[in-house]
């Protein structure tokens, strides 16, 4: 393995409501942020639909970006406004630390003709 | 000008890896220890000795729901225990679960606790 000078990486989870995670996910990777995914989830929460007292699970989709330190505060700010997360029922955004990674990194082809 | 954000810094997720059928067990048992949210999705498990397994007669599902709880962190030791105990995490094939650190989370905070917070 090739030995890189050590960069740190913080990861980026935000829980958003079924729909919302591709167009999401694009802005990110045209702010740079290649390592970005959404995978489906369900989901229940404070303000979830009741049946009987019990919860409903509602659908939820879940983008993960991994990111460099420096840029990390700059993209939670980014998803922060974005996804609309101080509006109720709009989702979570959550940070955390990451030991080690190794990121998403693409092959330096030329763009095809359109 | 850009309003400011609403940060959280003490919260903590638990994350459940448990055999397809059994999310709602955690689920129920993080809701009776106070969690107010779950977010679950599937996954696939592969690495399950099931030869030895085999033998006892335990049969090990490999896929897999995995159930990310966020918790406050004083509240984390006894909801991590109470989720243990209800996916008998005790016993071999049952699943695994583990506790990190959010660094910081954002989400909906009702104006008058913003407001309570920022008084004091």
């Amino acid at each position: 393995m090739q030995r890189r000078p050590l960069q740190r990486y913080k990861l980026i989870t935000c829980i958003l409501p079924a729909g919302r995670g591709l167009e999401l996910v694009e802005q990110v990777r045209a702010l740079g942020v290649e390592s970005a995914n959404v995978h489906h989830a369900r989901g229940l929460g404070k303000g979830s639909r009741r049946r009987g007292g019990v919860a409903l699970y509602a659908q939820r989709e879940i983008l993960t970006a991994l990111v460099r330190a420096e840029r990390a505060d700059e993209l939670f700010e980014f998803l922060y406004r974005a996804a609309d997360i101080d509006a109720p029922h709009a989702g979570m955004l959550l940070m955390e630390s990451v030991r080690r990674a190794e990121p998403l990194t693409l092959p330096d082809l030329p763009d095809e003709p359109r | 000008m850009s309003q400011d954000i609403v940060v959280l810094t003490d919260a903590m997720m638990i994350t459940c890896i448990v055999q397809r059928g059994l999310a709602d067990k955690v689920v129920e048992a993080a809701q009776r220890a106070g969690a107010h949210g779950a977010t679950i999705f599937h996954a696939r498990g592969t690495g399950v000795r099931q030869r030895s397994l085999g033998l006892l007669g335990i049969t090990v599902n490999a896929e897999k729901e995995v159930v990310c709880i966020v918790v406050a962190s004083e509240q984390a030791d006894h909801m991590f225990e109470k989720i243990h105990a209800a996916a008998k995490l005790d016993t071999p094939g049952m699943g695994m679960m583990y506790l990190t650190h959010i660094e910081k989370m954002a989400t909906y905070v009702p104006p008058e606790i913003v407001q309570r917070y920022a008084r004091s």
